[in-house]
């Protein structure tokens, strides 16, 4: 056979999804890990079968509920990746909750987490043709060129929001923003490379709008 | 199989409160130094980027393992980071970069590695002091069990009981060369003459052992103490559980107030029978279990009656003798005794007993086990968490031990200038199955998944070997712990060199978080255990937290 490692590890599933499927025959409940290795079996078999992506995502979700796991385990599986020979070649699926929900949770648009404590707010649009996602510890001074807003109230802010969190700017679009100080020695290096040093150094914000000018930031 | 994802108390912050697997233990962070507007996140439009979460410019860490839930016997219970340089930890408290954000203690440059313990639970590697390190599979459920550091006897197959002769102590350190754990050699200590010992430790031994089924009595106990004296080791015993020579008052005089590590102190392990359990009062006596005894389940002493046969060789059923010693060994009322003094802070440290009746991987969970099982029997104490119960079980796997051995320095905390070892669990899986075993900064073990896939894990996850186990790098990692007289001993060895120091003056006042003392009585008659005229025991366990949910079995 000359089996590559990939396909031993295939095998390994199987054998853990096996000895899932044989305790379960016998009317047990399933640990966490023969219930992610049942699943994930499952899967593999499905994609086999020559069943279509979606279908077997979606098959994922229905073949274990909280009711055949120990009591317990359904909060210990929060997430299943598996790859799967599909007729297209290996193709890698990814599970949320498979043992609470019965389908796969839906993507959607989230606001950002606002600080109220937030000291400047500020109207910004985009005037380009993409979207702008700005992230929380971004010297929003620096900013693309195409977004449209008063820099220089901007200068030595970021986002008042959520550590990883993003502000999307879609083309066209004005979106009210809240900035609160960066912290820290309040150095600036990097980011758009309009700052490059200290932000409260005498006559840097004026040497900066002179740069952001230069170069096109548009509400410099 | 692998438990993917990140737990939920990640995404709500320190006010979330983690509990440890199924155990009902909670752990209630004393300090933040994670959260809050300046967290630190890995991904994409993260915050961990150059300018941003990064100094843009020299002057970080080489390392930073960062946003986890420490659990540490010194330093308690913290959300905080690690920073770490030179395979040490140099700082914990807030990572990021001081150019832009408040109150960081570790510094981020673009040259920094980052090992991401968002919503992780991070011990200090355990440090198991009694390994019968019979065969090399041992290392990998070590490894697999959060275990970082071992005491090796008997690099074997072999009948020893030591790690001596020389020529076998090298040819193990050579085999170690592919082994990312610290490793400290015992030599065989049975012997009522010191040339052998001495040369044991010269050789590159870091401490020596007595084990009664290559001698425990008086002669060999006080030679091998003079020898510990003279060299500044510790001196591991398994006393002699058929009181040939001497019972506890014989092995208590012969030992005189000087400072012993007493092995198996339940007894089930080995050792006097039917009291040595008395010895944990004593000062002087630093006492560990091995692991099948702990927590006490309702199985126990039927295994324990086929193991001890099984390993030492018995046969109760045809020779003279064997049934009598066997059953005077195993006993119920000991054992229910061992889980609660363990509670109590009478006995320091926990072990595995390796392959010689105990489970190398089993060392940190068994402690967890015990101490739900301790909270579920006697409650909590009072204060909304289990920190301190935690805490006190967590020291017996870990710093205790390094300290009995004159490696505390080193090993068995996560305080600054100590080496970088530490185990990432996630808190669901805490005790069963290690996220990621870090040796010196660099990832040594952990989950694993398929290698050709598009991401890291994905299944079948196992818990295997990372990079810092392959090729030359397991010796640039770990640490020989030897004697100062075996610093320039003959080793096919790459590794650093570390002096065992410290030793010979220890009392139980040194073990930390354990520190409870009393008179133990063990009644000869009806195995009642007491102390200080208290009775100590407990129900056995019909089933265990940690373990079925989790396994496969």
């Amino acid at each position: 056979m000359r089996l590559l490692p990939r396909e031993q590890d295939r095998l390994e599933l199987f054998l853990a999804g096996e000895l899932a499927r044989r305790r379960r025959a016998r009317g047990l409940l399933l640990s966490q890990a023969e219930a992610v290795a049942l699943i994930a079996d499952e899967l593999c078999e499905a994609a086999r079968d020559g069943r279509p992506y979606a279908e077997v995502q979606a098959l994922g979700y229905t073949l274990l509920t909280e009711d055949d796991v120990l009591d317990g385990v359904s909060a210990l599986v929060p997430r299943i990746e598996v790859e799967a020979l599909f007729d297209d070649g290996m193709r890698l699926l990814v599970l949320h909750e498979p043992l609470v929900l019965d389908a796969p949770p839906q993507p959607s648009v989230v606001s950002p987490t606002w600080d109220t404590d937030g000291v400047t707010e500020l109207d910004v649009t985009n005037e380009g043709e993409v979207l702008i996602a700005v992230t929380s510890h971004f010297h929003v001074f620096e900013a693309s060129r195409d977004l449209r807003f008063d820099r220089s109230a901007a200068w030595g802010m970021r986002l008042a929001i959520r550590a990883g969190e993003k502000v999307v700017f879609a083309p066209e679009a004005t979106v009210s923003v809240r900035l609160r100080p960066i912290g820290g020695a309040r150095l600036v290096r990097g980011h758009g490379g309009l700052c490059d040093g200290p932000l409260d150094e005498q006559g840097a914000r004026e040497r900066a709008l002179g740069l952001a000018r230069e170069r096109g930031y548009r509400g410099a | 199989m692998h438990a993917n994802g990140r737990s939920a108390w990640r995404v709500s912050g320190a006010t979330a409160v983690p509990e440890l697997g199924d155990s009902g233990l909670i752990v209630v962070p004393e300090s933040d130094d994670v959260g809050g507007p300046d967290e630190l996140l890995p991904g994409w439009g993260g915050t961990m980027r150059d300018g941003l979460g990064v100094r843009a410019g020299r002057g970080g860490v080489e390392v930073a393992i960062t946003g986890g839930l420490l659990l540490d016997p010194v330093l308690g219970v913290r959300r905080a980071s690690i920073g770490v340089s030179g395979g040490r930890v140099t700082a914990i408290g807030r990572a990021g970069n001081p150019d832009t954000m408040d109150d960081v203690d570790i510094v981020l440059d673009p040259g920094t590695a980052v090992i991401d313990a968002g919503g992780m639970v991070v011990t200090p590697g355990a440090v198991d002091s009694h390994v019968h390190f019979l065969s090399p599979q041992v290392a990998d459920a070590a490894l697999a069990g959060g275990v970082t550091t071992l005491m090796v006897q008997d690099p074997g197959p072999v009948w020893n009981l030591g790690s001596n002769p020389a020529g076998l102590l090298q040819a193990a350190y050579a085999a170690f060369q592919s082994i990312p754990l610290n490793v400290l050699m015992l030599v065989r200590g049975s012997s009522a003459r010191p040339d052998l010992l001495e040369d044991g430790l010269r050789a590159g031994g870091g401490g020596l052992k007595i084990h009664e089924d290559v001698s425990a009595g008086p002669e060999q106990l006080r030679c091998a103490l003079d020898v510990c004296d003279r060299f500044d080791v510790q001196l591991a015993i398994h006393t002699d559980g058929l009181n040939e020579a001497i019972g506890v008052g014989g092995t208590r005089a012969a030992i005189d107030g000087r400072t012993v590590h007493l092995f198996h102190i339940e007894g089930c392990g080995g050792g006097h029978a039917p009291n040595l359990l008395e010895l944990a009062g004593d000062a002087n006596m630093l006492c560990s279990s091995t692991n099948p005894t702990v927590p006490f389940g309702v199985n126990a002493e039927q295994e324990h009656l086929s193991m001890v046969a099984a390993v030492h060789l018995l046969e109760p059923a045809s020779r003279a003798g064997d049934w009598e010693i066997l059953r005077a060994r195993v006993r119920a009322s000991t054992m229910a005794a061992e889980g609660v003094l363990h509670d109590l802070g009478v006995i320091p440290m926990t072990s595995s007993d390796s392959q010689g009746m105990g489970r190398v991987g089993e060392v940190l969970r068994r402690m967890l086990q015990n101490a739900s099982l301790m909270k579920r029997r006697f409650g909590g104490d009072g204060s909304g968490s289990d920190n301190e119960r935690v805490l006190r079980h967590v020291a017996k796997a870990t710093l205790n031990p390094a300290i009995t051995h004159g490696i505390a320095e080193h090993v068995g905390s996560l305080q600054p200038g100590r080496l970088a070892d530490c185990v990432l669990w996630q808190p669901e899986f805490c005790g069963v199955r290690p996220e990621l075993v870090v040796k010196a900064g660099v990832s040594a073990w952990g989950a694993a998944g398929d290698g050709n896939a598009t991401t890291m894990l994905a299944e079948p996850v196992r818990v295997g070997p990372q990079l810092g186990a392959r090729g030359g790098a397991p010796d640039r990692i770990s640490l020989a712990f030897v004697s100062e007289a075996g610093l320039e001993a003959d080793l096919p060895t790459g590794r650093e060199r570390a002096v065992v120091r410290g030793c010979r003056e220890l009392s139980a006042a040194d073990m930390v978080r354990n520190t409870r003392r009393g008179e133990l009585r063990v009644d000869p008659k009806t195995l009642a255990v007491t102390l200080d005229g208290e009775p100590i025991t407990a129900e056995p366990a019909a089933e265990v937290p940690l373990s079925a949910r989790y396994l496969l079995g």
